[in-house]
């Protein structure tokens, strides 16, 4: 059915206006627990331009990969970035024909074929530096484990929505109980709530300045 | 003095017919004079899921150019698609302008759509 807006109190509030839209979850900063961006890099350094990020859905891997993958742009690398699905990497690479100027992030290693994981294996012993992320230690030494918390819900709600109270912060807490954790779930039930008028969620409004 | 880029639009509200002719006035206002400024027609999508981004057209604002200054532009809309919000996401269009080479960027968004009206697929 068609209508037109402002007209009819019943219609669902609009996407654009949701603050736990899908742009405005990827445009949050990432944040490392108990580190700095400096130890990682050094900590690449020693591991000798090969490590993996792991951790547990919607903990930030890919957050940090994207972060790690515009440095190394910052420093003078030939970036290389592809997500893995379904066996294969997408987009694809080419020919494969990578040298120490290259610098490759594979997001979600785990889902790549036995066989298309030896290739980039292979690429990744050409390339400058090479970072993959997982959910479990692979072949690599890890360089990261992405975890969350309460406070980094917090601050991260913060920058989605306004205002934002106590009052949702313990609903933020109890929420991150709920899903072990998983910021991306609990965005999502945010994004539902909001959807639907929830009492809680009713009166958020985007952060403007993002 | 903080960069800023403004547009306005002749249609208040902003709202227009698919193939009409939208009437822009970009002014802006930089530490120093920008190179060229960008000004992009596009659609996006927003809400749930992947996001969709198409720039449906480029026009220049080529120096020299002050620091500040302003332009009047007119812009030919297309036909479609229209602007809509569903459960899932809103179609949205908008005119970005971007500074060059600091990259000073705004977003001015419009409706376009029959009647001048979104739709709203319940």
């Amino acid at each position: 059915m068609v209508d037109s807006p402002g007209k009819s109190t019943c219609l669902p509030r609009s996407p654009a206006d949701n603050p736990f839209a899908t742009d405005g979850i990827d445009s949050l900063p990432a944040v490392l627990i108990h580190a700095e961006w400096s130890q990682l890099w050094e900590r690449l350094d020693r591991l000798g331009g090969r490590a993996c990020i792991i951790g547990p859905e919607g903990s930030g891997k890919s957050t940090i990969l994207r972060a790690m993958a515009c440095q190394a742009a910052h420093r003078g690398y030939r970036v290389w970035q592809g997500r893995c699905r379904c066996g294969r990497l997408r987009p694809a690479w080419g020919n494969g024909t990578f040298t120490a100027n290259d610098a490759l992030f594979l997001d979600s290693v785990e889902q790549l074929s036995p066989r298309m994981w030896r290739l980039c294996q292979k690429w990744a012993s050409c390339a400058g530096l090479a970072v993959v992320t997982c959910h479990q230690p692979c072949a690599w030494p890890v360089l990261y484990r992405t975890e969350t918390s309460p406070d980094l819900l917090a601050r991260l709600f913060e920058l989605l929505a306004e205002p934002v109270d106590a009052r949702l912060h313990a609903i933020n807490c109890r929420l991150w109980h709920k899903y072990s954790g998983n910021l991306r779930l609990v965005f999502r039930e945010w994004y539902e709530r909001w959807s639907e008028g929830h009492p809680a969620a009713r009166f958020l409004q985007r952060k403007t300045a993002r | 003095m903080a960069a800023q880029i403004v547009v306005h639009l002749e249609n208040d509200p902003p709202h227009y017919e698919p193939g009409d002719v939208m009437v822009a006035q970009v002014e802006w206002q930089l530490p120093a004079p920008p190179d060229y400024l960008q000004v992009a027609l596009v659609w996006f999508t927003r809400g749930k899921g992947n996001t969709d981004h198409r720039v449906v057209e480029r026009l220049r604002i080529d120096g020299p150019l002050e620091s500040a200054g302003s332009k009047r532009l007119g812009i030919q809309l297309p036909v479609s698609p229209w602007s809509f919000s569903g459960r899932l996401i809103s179609l949205l269009w908008a005119i970005e302008v971007t500074a060059y080479p600091s990259r000073t960027r705004t977003r001015c968004p419009f409706v376009m759509a029959p009647n001048r009206e979104e739709i709203r697929l319940v």
